[in-house]
């Protein structure tokens, strides 16, 4: 045992210390950082030397830096992330086809009622040309509401498709960042700050990853860490990683999700997608929005059909027994297809509103009388033309609307669970990883008290060495 | 359990998020004055309301059905008021120049009086309301009577039945009464007819037809005075169902307020509640912060 051992051991303590003061400052700066573990220095004593028949010890020494987490935990958040990741989807686009379906914004069913009873005034005066102004005024406004409502609808399922590329080139980045980690966590010597680092930044990419689409995730034997689809397709590998694709729905020209394998081949596995946002978004672009463009464009339809099937049976005022074309005019354009998009007023009843027929009958003079047909086609709001014969007009309208808050109230529901869940997991996640100012600011001072306490073991040594020179002067 | 310092100020953070999004949501219920504001806020309700709307909606265009049924209704009363006057008119008349001390001129001079009742009469048939004349019954867009000169018949051109309009849900009224039924007792006597008999009988100065005639004046009468109490059963009627078409509109628009109007003293109270718990959690926030080992390091 020498005066240089003391030496050792305070340069030793002091590096310690020193380490454990850096350690605790990366933990305060990451008090805010997200997915970040505290960090800890884990000390332990150096090997004792024998000295005649005793040992003694050596000081001390870093075995290495720990990070606090709860790994089972982790992989739970990330599971929860792909439920959360999807419901957020379905929360934010039912809200919006709400808003476009909102009657207080479309006006739809209040235009409908004024379009039929547009028709009532006239079938009150059925010569009045004011009151077919009404009616073509009320007309377009209906138009209006439909064509509004339908291209809101196909905006939201344009928007949700472009969404689908944005977020697969978001895994793509995210897969790629994960194959990088793990080529630096498997070069990198674990247990030290930085590999945790590393570490903690693969479970952030892996939650986020998790949030689009759902994955299974496993580490091997060196800590890399796999990633592959649900249904088992590769993602993440050790350092290497496969990009997922867009392809071209020949059938709807939307965006069908492919995973490129090795030579660049792009494989459908939409339909293998059972989780996320990207599931959400192929859900909600496929089923829901497009479920309601379908009954938008069947109000269309069934209004054309059953003003016009009654209106061309009627006589204009512009009735001439000479002329085969101035009776049977269908008050809306005569479409096939796309009803709600391209519902309009027929171009003869825009060009001249005297082609409205309020009449199913002529007098000898050739004059139309009577106001069967503005009646019939009044009647029409209180038939029961819908769904099968079951349903007046408002009775589907309404009941759109009826389905939209519900499957709005529905999710914003269980988005709202899927937060509470989360939060409360991560608050699980937090109270294990961390950092509370506190016990850092605690820790700074003890290693401080210590990297001080090392200090004076120099002096100490020094004077020693002073001593000793001082006795052979 | 440990808390970090991450989770305390995140839980806060969506602690005043939450409630701020509550807040935003009470401001605009009550600015808006109703408490659904969106079909997610009570689906059944917002599609119940909706449907009333369009319901309300359509009972005010009955309403204005039934206004035009009262400006028809109106119109005969005065027409047929018009036309008991000119039948107690020509009857006198007739009465007078019935007396065989009546000479040929007196009573050629009173033929052209009769033919200018009849002429008046059809003016009356041809009265208008808007652009429908109101005894041309389905042929609304053409005078129903048609005065020949020549000889001071009438014809009657529109039709015996009458357009009908909606005043309550599949319920139609009659638009009004057709000439037919107004002028004419069946097929042959009619009201036109009759003065036609008198002017006839007065140029030919025949006394005993001209006393024949009075009879069929008298059964003219007789028919406006039917016509004048149809009308008064006509109007009762459309006054009925004006009252009950503003029954339910008052229905309507109570049910509706019930359903989705703001209760403005509840919603003033969580109003208060909540900002109340807003400025508890901000004070809450800070003092959590004053609680600190860095308030205590030199």
């Amino acid at each position: 045992m020498s005066i240089t051992s003391i030496l050792n051991i305070a340069k030793n303590a002091l590096s310690v210390n020193q380490a454990s003061v850096q350690v605790t400052s990366h933990n305060i700066s990451n008090v805010n950082t997200e997915g970040y573990a505290r960090q800890e220095v884990i000390l332990e004593e150096e090997a004792p030397s024998l000295i005649g028949t005793a040992f003694l010890g050596n000081g001390v020494r870093v075995s290495g830096v720990i990070r606090y987490y709860d790994k089972y935990l982790d992989q739970q958040i990330s599971k929860k992330n792909t439920e959360l990741g999807e419901q957020q989807v379905y929360k934010k686009y039912f809200k919006r086809i709400e808003s476009a379906l909102n009657e207080d914004n479309t006006k739809l069913t209040e235009n409908i009622t004024s379009f039929f009873n547009a028709w009532q005034e006239l079938s009150t005066d059925p010569q009045s040309v004011s009151a077919r102004e009404g009616i073509a005024a009320s007309g377009q406004n209906m138009k209006r509401s439909i064509n509004s409502i339908y291209n809101g609808l196909k905006d939201i399922q344009i928007e949700l498709n472009n969404n689908i590329k944005m977020e697969i080139a978001d895994i793509n980045r995210i897969v790629a960042s994960i194959a990088d980690l793990n080529n630096r966590i498997f070069e990198g010597s674990s247990g030290s700050s930085e590999a945790n680092d590393y570490l903690d930044k693969r479970t952030q990419y892996v939650k986020e990853l998790s949030g689009k689409i759902d994955i299974i995730s496993f580490e091997d034997q060196y800590g890399r860490m796999s990633v592959l689809t649900s249904k088992g397709k590769a993602l993440v590998d050790g350092g290497n990683s496969w990009e997922l694709g867009v392809m071209n729905d020949d059938e709807t020209g939307f965006y069908k999700v492919g995973w490129k394998d090795s030579s660049g081949n792009l494989t459908d596995i939409t339909d293998d997608i059972s989780g996320g946002s990207i599931h959400g978004l192929v859900e909600m672009r496929d089923g829901q929005i497009n479920d309601f463009i379908t009954d938008i464009d069947k109000l269309a339809e069934v209004i054309i059909t059953e003003v016009n099937d009654i209106h061309t049976a009627g006589y204009t005022l512009n009735h001439d027994p000479a002329d085969l074309n101035a009776d049977g005019i269908p008050f809306f354009e005569e479409i096939t297809e796309n009803y709600a998009k391209n519902i309009d007023l027929s171009e003869k009843v825009k060009t001249d509103l005297k082609n409205i027929a309020a009449s199913s009958g002529v007098d000898a003079a050739g004059s139309p009388i009577g106001n069967d047909i503005a009646l019939n086609i009044s009647a029409l709001m209180d038939e029961n033309i819908f769904n099968g014969g079951t349903s007046t007009i408002v009775n589907y309208t309404s009941s759109i609307t009826n389905r939209i808050g519900q499957l709005t109230k529905g999710a914003n529901d269980f988005a709202q669970y899927s937060e509470d869940t989360m939060q409360a997991m991560e608050k699980q996640r937090e109270s294990v990883s961390g950092v509370s100012l506190d016990e850092e600011m605690a820790n700074l001072m003890k290693y401080q008290y210590a990297f001080q306490a090392s200090s004076r073991l120099f002096t100490v040594a020094d004077e020693l060495f002073q001593s000793i020179l001082e006795a052979v002067r | 359990m440990r808390v970090g310092d991450k989770i305390r100020f995140d839980f806060s953070k969506k602690q005043l998020s939450s409630m701020n999004e509550k807040i935003a949501v009470l401001q605009e219920q009550i600015s808006s004055g109703t408490k659904i504001l969106r079909p997610s806020d009570d689906p059944v309700i917002y599609a119940r309301n909706v449907e009333m709307t369009s319901e309300k909606d359509i009972n005010t265009q009955y309403k204005r059905n039934l206004d035009r049924l009262n400006v028809f209704a109106g119109t005969y009363e005065t027409v047929f008021s018009s036309v008991k006057d000119l039948l107690n008119t020509a009857k006198q008349l007739a009465v007078t120049q019935g007396s065989d001390q009546m000479d040929a001129a007196s009573r050629e001079t009173a033929a052209v009086q009769i033919e200018g009742i009849i002429e008046n009469l059809v003016t009356l048939g041809n009265t208008k309301v808007g652009n429908a004349y109101a005894f041309g019954g389905k042929r609304s867009n053409a005078a129903a009577f048609v005065l020949d000169d020549t000889d001071y018949s009438v014809t009657f051109q529109g039709t015996d039945d009458v357009q009908e309009v909606y005043v309550d849900g599949n319920t139609k009224e009659k638009l009004g009464i057709s000439g037919k039924s107004a002028f004419y007792d069946g097929d042959t006597a009619s009201v036109f007819g009759a003065l036609k008999e008198l002017r006839d009988a007065l140029k030919n100065n025949d006394g005993d037809s001209i006393r024949t005639a009075i009879g069929s004046i008298d059964k003219a009468l007789d028919l406006t005075a039917n016509n004048v109490a149809y009308i008064g059963t006509y109007s009762s009627t459309i006054t009925t169902l004006t009252t009950q078409n503003a029954t339910k509109g008052d229905l309507l628009t109570t049910t509706m307020s019930d359903m989705v109007g703001a209760d403005m003293i509840q919603l003033v109270t969580e109003f208060n509640m909540l900002s109340n718990a807003y400025d508890a959690t901000i004070s809450c926030l800070s003092r959590i912060m004053k609680m600190s080992i860095l308030n205590y390091l030199g």
